[in-house]
């Protein structure tokens, strides 16, 4: 598997392919803590979260809100303890950057949420990793350790007055921890629900005290923004969403992995046909869901000359969106409505049955989709099915709701074809 | 695992101590004390993953009522605390399961680059279909969500091990592997 | 929330709303209906159901209006089509899985979901797939479960754990595997049934009631509770003169309780249509003999004519009257009247566990209502254990504590449960509760009442800390604990601690239903109390008229004593312990079938009403006293109505002037009886004898270890609870069946040597 940057230097995948790159020696020989060094070594907290403005990073967990501004609600003057949590509940599918930045790198991790923690005030850092990943929490683990022999964790940290202890905490199978105040809910040991919103974790979040939860992805840019500095990291991709993002590419691609492009990375026709190495047995390209299985997928025309920019901005042009950039490519061995009923399941198991639309919509979707797999359907699904879909979404309380909806919507729209065959089984 | 859960041996509500409640070595309870003290005292709550995960390690890889019972007593919640959080997540079993826990990914990536062949070759190699264990309790089988190897699918887990870019021929092997005890690593 | 108004446009129309109001409420209250489930006042947020959809300007999406609170210039729309569609699609999706089974559920007529389907109408269904399935069972011998019928609303988990505290029953599992329950299945709890009451669909169901009757077959009476003093006003629903369930659903009834009852009130009405009630009265013509039927002039007859003798012979004081606190105020004034006026003996008085006259003599302040209780700051409980003895009282105290931040200060010799909500627990010897009043009366004794009380000094000076720091209500509970000295101190007390910025109000924690209007009756004022009528029986006293029976505390040691009566003549509705020593029994009617008035420990004075017509030949007690009355030629003159016995008492009873039965229809707006007040007075006597008492307390007794299990005292089967089978099931540990697909009852019988004794709460 592929691991490794194009079209830029590496930043997050500098150290991935250097042998034991897991551990602390290796990482400080290429830099690593130097950034927290400097952070230590004179800038104040605020200057930590202008230079991460500065970066225009964009949160590499879906949503992909601007986290120097995500690090600006916290209140300085909250009595409470604040909390950095890494989110690294990785269950979108198609996505597993996290896992290798973890695995190859762990401690650009921990310095970053070191950072984090500076800049907010922050004393306790969690990250929450998805269970089935223990082979990482036990990695972290151990890096942690060695982390804390060298200062760099507990208790004054580099001779300073900053402390600050890194925990591991595991999930145990649920896509919903991933949403960030369901992560919380599971972080304090209750069932993953997701909260109100209002309040924002920014202001109540784990124990009801200020917090912030990023990506894995999000928090390991930081030590390479403290080095270079906010604006050439920006520059290193667009105005609005700065410098590289990880893809995780799957499907029938021939080198599928990890890929690290500058943000605004041009065409991605070029990154399919040529930087993934095409399609398996040369077959024809037919669909791409760019951003993990909760975004809109694009159909090969969408793609094929119409030169698609990889950043926020220019997949929305596409008609898709970066999400968590899990990167699914499907060739014309593909049966559409197939894939869609796999992922509506996926929802369905993941749905935590909180609120009722998606709750019950899942269910019935799926049950929907089975009949019509079960050679049973009838045309009047189609409409049956975008309805269920409209009153689905927006209504959910989380997220989740929309992104069950989203795959579904614009299957039907892009590939009717694929959806017309099952649905008059008879007719054809 | 199934989110349904059945009844078995109940339990009184209160978190006091029921008549029978599961004991650990002094190694395990010290496991135990060093994921308590990631939290603040007053939420050991937070610990409840964690110790869900260790006590059905050491209870023969579910969470049976002294079990639970211990859980609820160490963590000073009520038994139904426990209940309510444990049917939530799909990692945390109710029900006994095989020594290994075969949990081949059925999500996008690995169904397009066939997990279904590889599920269909545990069936039929172990005799049972997802969801079932094997009579010898050796074996379970299920078909679970995105792991997050979608890159090197299609794959399974066993026990907390990933195997991936599987074929049926290696699926034969690590069975065989399991079966002749080779394998020491596993749900336990 | 404060007074300030803002404005809020909703649909069109501006209003001015106090600032931070909950939206959906207001646009309830300005008359815009908005459908909900999940949402219910008082508990915590939920927003699951997604039913009160509305348009914000300014905000994306549509916004659930349970969530909103409102700010300065919102505009709010809550009628459209894209509105309507949601709703209407929420509505399908809770009924995709729904068995659609309303004609065989419980529930069919009082279901919010029907209701919601039906108003609206033109619901096509469009789901065709398989339901998922999942059997019928019971949770417990009081609550019975089908999960295919539960929309997640979440109200009972909420109310379990916020209202009761216990967090009994919880969802588990995920999705649309999502299901409310137990670990095991099996609820032990304190059966209070809540979860059963806002249970908006047929999910969780009255197992004592289970297709018994369709709601609208019933004929539905509003009432006040005949158990604890806490008086919840509850539905009693009944048909064809049988008694089939008690609800307080608010579509019936909105009393101070809500929609709370507790395990008694919901559950503990069967004995009115039991078999074992007294058909007619009966006569037991010589000593020894047996009770034979009678007709009811042969029995007044009879009963006249001996007690005509005993006067003769003895003198009227040798006669004594005796009520039971559990009779309605019209019953307990009629006794009074008959003792005072038609007798002339100063021998009477009523079984209550304990008296309050020296509390209400000195009464320095106004009594809390449970409303009150609710947005008090602070909370002081000396003695008692309100969550078994007022559950109503005890939610008040939680709710206050929990969603309030009032702080809860604990004075008891018993680790109660409640003290897991208490900002101060201060755990001390058994009957050293005397004590903390003297310190709190007067700081000087601090000393001697921590070391009497085995606690440390600087806790009282804490307490009393507590108490002087507090802005807002102050409310002060006590139980029997308290000697009468005492009483009066805590009566007083608001004298000393009452501010501008803060009230000082009391909270009596009296066991019965009618206890404080047996003391408003004036018989607590007799020359003897209960124990003292027995120990007296066959000297002082010859011969005794009494309505209800004596509580085992009254006769303990004194067994027998009643044999030596030369003649005794008892009101009751089952034979008890004491009509086995009566010469005559009348059958007397329940609460459920008389009209009448009941005063709670807040002073309400609240109505009890007529159900079904008195079962066999029973008669409300007050009638027959009057009867009695009249053969001994004196002439009530209540023409045969409750309402002129209320009129006469309320002419004659101070707190009650002015008061009549159409001023006290509305149990929404509860009338207080109006106490007057004590002026402060000079108390150190009473201070003196306490810190006698107190100075003569052991410093080394043991102090009570264990919280006391939960429904320790609701779930005693009594002489009423008693009737009702499931009680003594849970009496013994509510065992779990072999099937939870069968009721209990069906499967369990109860080792009689587990049946406890009778509840230290008599009835
Ligand atoms: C259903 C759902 C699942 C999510 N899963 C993840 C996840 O697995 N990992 C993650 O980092 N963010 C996930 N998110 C996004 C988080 O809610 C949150 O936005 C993110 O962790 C914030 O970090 P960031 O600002 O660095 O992106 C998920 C959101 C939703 C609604
Ligand atoms: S709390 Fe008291 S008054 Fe209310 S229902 Fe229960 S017993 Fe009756
Ligand atoms: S009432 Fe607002 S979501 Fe249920």
């Amino acid at each position: 598997m592929f691991i490794g940057a194009i079209g830029c230097e590496p930043l997050q995948l500098a150290r991935v392919n250097l042998e034991n790159s897991a551990s602390i020696e290796v990482y400080r020989a290429h830099g690593g803590y130097e950034a927290l060094a400097k952070v230590l070594g004179g800038m104040s907290p605020d200057d930590v979260i202008a230079e991460v403005k500065k970066s225009a990073l964009r949160g590499r967990g879906g949503a992909g809100f601007p986290t120097g501004m995500k690090w600006s609600f916290v209140p300085k003057d909250s009595p409470k303890p604040k909390y950095v949590v890494c989110n690294a509940d990785e269950s979108e599918p198609g996505t597993f950057k996290d896992r290798y930045l973890m695995e190859r790198d762990p401690h650009m991790l921990i310095e970053g949420m070191l950072i984090a923690a500076y800049a907010l005030g922050s004393h306790t850092a969690y990250c929450y990793t998805r269970g089935e990943y223990r082979y990482l929490i036990e990695i972290m683990d151990r890096a942690i350790e060695e982390a804390r022999a060298a200062g760099l964790v507990g208790a004054n940290i580099l001779g300073t007055n900053f402390s600050c202890e890194v925990y591991t905490h595991t999930g145990a199978g649920a896509y919903i921890c991933g949403e960030e105040t369901a992560l919380l809910n599971s972080l304090e040991g209750l069932r993953g629900h997701p909260r109100m919103k209002p309040p924002f974790p920014a202001i109540a979040g784990l124990y009801q005290c200020p917090t912030v939860v990023n990506n894995v992805e999000t928090l390991t840019a930081v030590p390479d923004i403290i080095k270079m500095g906010g604006e050439a990291y920006q520059k290193l991709g667009t105005e609005k969403s700065g410098g590289t993002k990880v893809w995780s590419v799957s499907g029938h691609v021939n080198r599928p992995g990890v890929y690290e492009l500058p943000m605004g990375y041009d065409d991605m026709e070029k990154f399919i046909m040529e930087d993934c190495g095409g399609i398996r047995e040369g077959r024809k390209l037919k669909a791409v869901i760019p951003g993990g299985s909760s975004v809109y997928i694009m159909p090969a025309e969408d793609i094929i000359g119409k030169d698609v920019k990889m950043d926020y901005e220019g997949l929305v042009a596409a008609g898709s969106m970066v999400g968590s950039g899990g990167f699914i490519v499907m060739d014309e061995t593909v049966d559409i409505f197939e894939s869609t009923k796999n992922l509506i399941e996926f929802y369905k198991h993941e749905s935590c049955g909180w609120c009722t639309p998606c709750r019950e919509g899942t269910d019935w979707l799926v049950k929907i989709f089975k009949r019509i797999a079960r050679g049973e359907g009838r045309p009047e699904d189609a409409q049956l099915i975008l309805d269920l879909c409209d009153n689905i979404e927006g209504k959910s309380f989380c997220p989740l709701g929309d992104a069950a909806a989203w795959p579904i919507q614009s299957a039907i729209k892009k590939f009717p074809e694929d959806f017309k065959r099952h649905l008059a089984p008879l007719a054809t | 695992m199934s989110q349904q859960f059945t009844p078995n041996n109940p339990l009184p509500q209160e978190a006091k101590v029921p008549e029978e409640i599961a004991v650990f070595s002094p190694e395990v309870e010290a496991e135990i004390d060093g994921h308590l003290a990631k939290y603040p005292p007053d939420r050991k709550r937070s610990a409840i993953l964690p110790l869900m995960f260790i006590v059905q390690r050491e209870r023969g890889g579910y969470l049976d009522p002294p079990g639970v019972a211990y859980l609820a007593d160490r963590l000073g919640v009520r038994i139904t605390d426990i209940w309510e959080v444990a049917t939530f997540y799909s990692m945390i079993n109710t029900e006994p399961v095989g020594r290994f826990h075969i949990q081949v990914c059925k999500t996008l990536s690995c169904k397009i680059l066939g997990a279904g062949g590889i599920t269909a070759r545990c069936t039929e190699k172990l005799g049972i279909k997802a969801g079932e264990t094997t009579a010898d309790g050796l074996f379970s089988l299920s078909e679970v969500e995105c792991l997050g190897s979608c890159g090197t699918a299609p794959m399974m887990q066993i026990g907390f091990d990933y195997y991936e870019n599987l074929t049926p021929e290696k699926v034969d092997d690590i069975i065989e592997r399991c079966r002749s005890g080779q394998m020491t690593n596993g749900v336990r | 929330m404060s007074q300030e108004l803002i404005k809020v446009t909703i649909n069109g129309q501006e209003h001015g709303v106090l600032k931070g109001a909950r939206l959906i409420d207001v646009c309830r209250e300005k008359g815009f209906d908005i459908p909900s489930f999940c949402y219910y006042s008082d508990l915590a947020l939920q927003a699951s159901c997604r039913m009160c959809l509305v348009r914000i300007e300014k905000m994306p999406k549509l916004q659930t209006s349970c969530t909103i609170t409102c700010t300065d210039g919102m505009i709010v729309t809550t009628q459209s089509e894209e509105i309507e569609k949601a709703q209407r699609a929420m509505v399908e999706f809770l009924l995709a899985n729904h068995p659609l089974d309303c004609p065989v559920c419980d529930r069919g007529g009082e279901c919010e979901l029907q209701e919601m389907a039906f108003d609206w109408g033109g619901l096509e269904e469009r789901f065709a797939e398989r339901k998922n399935y999942a059997p019928e069972k019971y949770l417990s011998p009081m609550v019975a479960n089908d999960p295919q019928r539960c929309i997640l609303c979440k109200r009972c988990t909420r109310v379990c754990d916020e209202w009761m505290g216990e967090d009994a029953i919880e969802a588990g599992g995920r999705g649309a595997n999502t299901v409310i329950g137990t670990y095991g299945g099996w609820l032990n709890c304190s059966q209070c049934g809540n979860c059963i009451e806002v249970c908006p669909t047929g999910t969780l169901l009255d197992a004592t009631y289970r297709h018994q009757a369709r709601p609208w077959e019933l004929s539905q009476t509003i009432s006040t509770c005949t158990y604890c003093s806490d008086g919840c006003q509850m539905s009693l629903g009944s048909r064809a003169g049988e008694l089939m369930r008690v609800v307080a659903r608010d579509r019936y009834v909105n009393g101070h309780n809500g929609e709370f009852l507790c395990i008694k009130g919901r559950f503990g009405h069967p004995f009115v249509n039991h078999e074992g009630r007294l058909r007619t009265p009966m006569i037991r013509y010589k000593k020894g003999g047996k009770l034979i039927p009678a007709t009811w002039d042969e029995a007044i007859r009879y009963t006249a004519s001996k007690l005509d003798a005993v006067a003769e012979a003895h003198g009227a004081s040798a006669i004594a009257v005796v009520g039971s606190p559990r009779l309605t105020n019209e019953s307990l004034y009629a006794l009074h009247k008959f003792a005072t006026e038609v007798v002339g003996t100063e021998n009477f008085t009523a079984t209550d566990a304990f008296s309050l006259q020296p509390f209400l003599d000195d009464l320095g302040g106004p009594l809390a209502t449970h409303r009150d209780i609710r947005y008090a700051r602070t909370i002081l409980l000396i003695g008692g254990e309100p969550e078994e003895l007022q559950p109503l009282t005890g939610r008040q105290i939680r709710q206050a504590v929990r969603n309030g931040g009032c702080q809860l200060l604990i004075v008891n010799s018993i680790p109660i449960r409640l003290k897991q909500h208490a900002a101060k627990f201060l755990h001390v010897r058994p009957g050293t509760e005397d004590a903390v009043v003297l310190a709190i009366a007067n700081q000087a004794h601090n000393k001697l009442a921590a070391a009497k009380m085995g606690v440390e000094e600087v806790e009282l000076i804490e307490l009393r800390r507590a108490l002087t720091n507090t802005e807002g209500d102050i409310v002060i509970m006590f139980g029997g604990e308290l000697s009468p000295e005492a009483q009066s101190i805590v009566a007083q007390l608001p004298y000393t601690f009452a501010r501008e910025s803060r009230r000082v109000l009391l909270h009596p924690l009296p066991l019965y239903n009618n206890s404080l209007g047996a003391h408003d009756m004036g018989l607590m004022r007799g020359a003897n109390d209960a124990a003292g009528l027995v120990e007296g029986a066959g000297a002082t006293v010859r011969a005794l008229y009494m309505a209800g029976s004596f509580l085992p505390e009254h006769v303990r040691g004194r067994e027998g004593a009643l044999s030596n009566l030369d003649f005794m003549v008892v009101q009751e509705l089952f034979e008890t312990e004491t009509t086995r020593f009566a010469d005559v029994v009348f059958p007397a009617a329940s609460w459920a079938e008389v009209d009448g008035t009941f005063t709670n420990n807040d002073g309400l004075v609240q109505r009890v009403r007529q159900s079904i017509p008195p079962v066999h030949q029973s008669k409300p007690d007050w009638m027959i006293t009057a009867q009695l009355a009249q053969e001994l030629g004196v002439d009530f003159g209540f023409q045969m109505s409750a309402s002129a016995v209320f009129k006469e008492l309320a002419e004659r009873v101070a707190a009650y002037e002015g008061l009549r039965y159409p001023l006290l229809k509305d149990e929404t707006r509860p009338v207080q009886a109006h106490y007057a007040l004590r002026e402060r007075r000079d108390l150190s006597q009473e201070l003196e004898s306490i810190r006698a008492r107190v100075d003569a307390m052991d410093e080394t007794a043991l102090k009570i270890m264990g919280t006391p299990e939960v429904g320790h005292e609701l779930f005693k089967p009594g002489t009423l609870t008693g009737r009702v089978p499931q009680f003594p099931l849970l009496a013994s540990g509510n065992p779990v069946p072999p099937s939870m697909a069968i009721s209990p009852l069906y499967q369990i019988t109860i080792d009689e040597r587990l049946r406890p004794t009778a509840a230290a709460t008599g009835d």
